[in-house]
């Protein structure tokens, strides 16, 4: 009882194989993947859309739904731009989808509305909506349509990062209750660990690897768009012998591979990705990292299961590290706390 | 007689804009969406009343409807009536002069709804033809009464394709603009007088409903 999609992603894969998705029933799966790997193309093709993914092989519990046309399959794919009709109000979106799905019990409407917070748009103008809301509606319309099959393209990017968390669950709450399967297709990492059961990595159409949430524990951040921040400095110097460019932050060196275009005293934007912060209690001297700023922990986000988000700040900048529970509790951090930060990478934010 | 006539234009000019209203839609769909070769085709054929003296498409119409003709013949066959000089003939003469106009602005608001709303409502199940009605008519409101507006107005101040498909018959094909010529030859100027400011007085309002309601978009496009 699952759905495969076998396929190639058009130009780049022909090789039929390495295509083949496998969403088990009532279950949710993640498709993460570099932007272009083809997770868009992959949701178009299933819903029937047209697509950059041409399938051979689609089956639903046994059934081939190849040729099925868009509006029978018991799929339904909410794109990422929010694609709500601008000629009905948010609750007249809403009952278009409830119009068309299977028969559904009376409260479904006023149940959806509460667990996505929506009460005070319902008579609003869609052209109205900001794009949280948008999404926010986009969604509900999406849960209200009933489907067997609910693929959601990257459906809450434009919501802040409580509400991000908050939906989530619901998304999730919803899957078990009302038994349908989801593919999510998601670049943040907090998101793909509150909503996954299966991990599917996605490179060119193909499936790299596929797993459960460990997979995403163990991806070097480069695998991924993860949450990270920008910090300006300055520029000092050129290590040629060594082949790296000395910057500074607040008096303390950065260095990164040599950028042979800048000039004395530029201001310079890099890049930190969370996953590649970690962090000691007292000044790691003998390691093997060049970078390390001491920094304050302003705040400890506990927004997964199995790791938590460290907001540093050095003088007026803020970095995040994403560290396991693990380590939170056998480093005692707190709060107030000074430690240092250990930098992996770092890359040049253009 | 004004009256028979104002009456007459009215009926023709109604039956011919229902009829448009009815087959232009899809074919307005199906130029809007599809990009072939014979689209290219249809869309000139549709837009060659725009272009083409009204005389030529009468002439081609009059040897059409003689009853020697397959489709005069045939007609006769089945109403037991000639085609030729007749209501009917007026009416299709008519269909075929005013498409353009009916075409062309839904074509133009069809190509403008973004191909994400059709796919979103067929994710949700809506089949084609519930999409179109629930969502492509909802939106393109303004365009079907621009439509509907041109294709009447068009209708009412046509001239040539009645005159040489209709000949001048009062009551039966004698519209206004016929029964103007006709007082301009008797030299009734007063009866032109009267028809002609009323011809427009109707056409400007007519554009002006249409402007208003379209404040930008129609305007350019709709040339006679």
């Amino acid at each position: 009882m699952t759905l495969i999609a076998r396929g190639v992603l058009q130009p780049h894969n022909t090789d039929e194989a390495s295509g083949t998705f496998t969403f088990a029933d009532q279950t949710s799966t993640v498709l993460f993947g570099a932007s272009g790997s083809g997770k868009t193309s992959i949701l178009r093709a299933i819903a029937g859309l047209p697509s950059a993914f041409v399938l051979s092989q689609l089956t639903h519990r046994g059934q081939s739904l190849l040729t099925t046309p868009t509006h029978q399959r018991p799929i339904t794919l909410t794109a990422q731009q929010p694609a709500l009709f601008p000629h009905l109000s948010v609750v007249e979106n809403l009952r278009f989808a409830l119009k068309r799905s299977k028969p559904a019990p009376d409260t479904l409407l006023d149940t959806v509305i509460e667990d996505l917070g929506i009460e005070t748009l319902l008579e609003r103008s869609i052209v109205a909506l900001s794009g949280g809301e948008s999404q926010r509606v986009a969604l509900a319309r999406a849960l209200l349509s009933r489907p067997d099959w609910l693929l959601l393209d990257e459906p809450l990017t434009q919501l802040d990062r409580k509400a991000r968390q908050q939906l989530t669950g619901h998304i999730k709450r919803w899957q078990n209750q009302h038994e349908f399967g989801l593919v999510y297709v998601t670049h943040d990492l907090n998101e793909a660990l509150s909503i996954a059961d299966q991990v599917i990595l996605i490179d060119s159409g193909r499936v790299q690897q596929a797993g459960d949430q460990d997979l995403l524990l163990s991806l070097p951040s480069t695998h991924s768009d993860l949450e990270g921040r920008v910090i300006v400095t300055t520029f000092k110097t050129h290590w040629s012998e060594d082949g790296l460019s000395e910057l500074s932050v607040s008096n303390h060196p950065i260095f990164l591979a040599q950028q042979a275009m800048l000039t004395e005293g530029q201001a310079v934007s890099i890049y930190i990705a969370e996953r590649d912060v970690s962090i000691s209690i007292n000044e790691p001297l003998d390691t093997s990292i060049l970078n390390r700023l001491p920094v304050s922990i302003q705040a400890i986000e506990a927004d997964n299961h199995s790791s938590v988000r460290l907001v540093l700040a050095l003088d007026q900048q803020v970095l995040f590290a994403r560290i396991t529970h693990r380590s939170l509790r056998k480093l005692k951090l707190q709060v107030g706390d000074v430690v240092w930060a250990q930098i992996k990478s770092v890359s040049l934010q253009p | 007689m004004i009256l028979d006539t104002v009456v007459l234009t009215l009926q023709l000019a109604s039956v011919t804009t229902l009829i448009l209203l009815v087959i232009s839609p899809p074919l307005a769909w199906w130029l809007s969406r599809k990009n072939t070769w014979p689209r290219s085709f249809i869309e000139a054929i549709v837009a060659l009343p725009l272009v083409l003296p009204p005389t030529v498409l009468g002439f081609y119409l009059l040897i059409f409807f003689a009853p020697q003709s397959t489709v005069g013949g045939w007609w006769e066959a089945l109403f037991g009536v000639p085609l030729g000089f007749s209501f009917s003939a007026l009416v299709i003469g008519s269909v075929i002069y005013s498409i353009p106009f009916v075409v062309q602005p839904l074509q133009s608001a069809f190509q403008q709804i973004p191909n994400t709303l059709l796919e979103a409502a067929a994710s949700l199940g809506a089949s084609p033809l519930d999409c179109f009605v629930s969502v492509v008519i909802p939106l393109c409101r303004r365009s079907f009464i621009t439509a509907g507006c041109l294709g009447f107005a068009h209708t009412v101040g046509e001239f040539g394709v009645v005159l040489m498909i209709g000949g001048n018959i009062p009551g039966e094909t004698q519209v206004l603009s016929i029964a103007l010529f006709d007082a301009v030859e008797r030299l009734d100027f007063a009866t032109a007088h009267l028809l002609a400011g009323g011809l427009l007085v109707f056409s400007t309002l007519t554009l002006l409903l249409v402007y208003r309601l379209n404040p930008s978009r129609v305007g350019p496009e709709i040339s006679q």
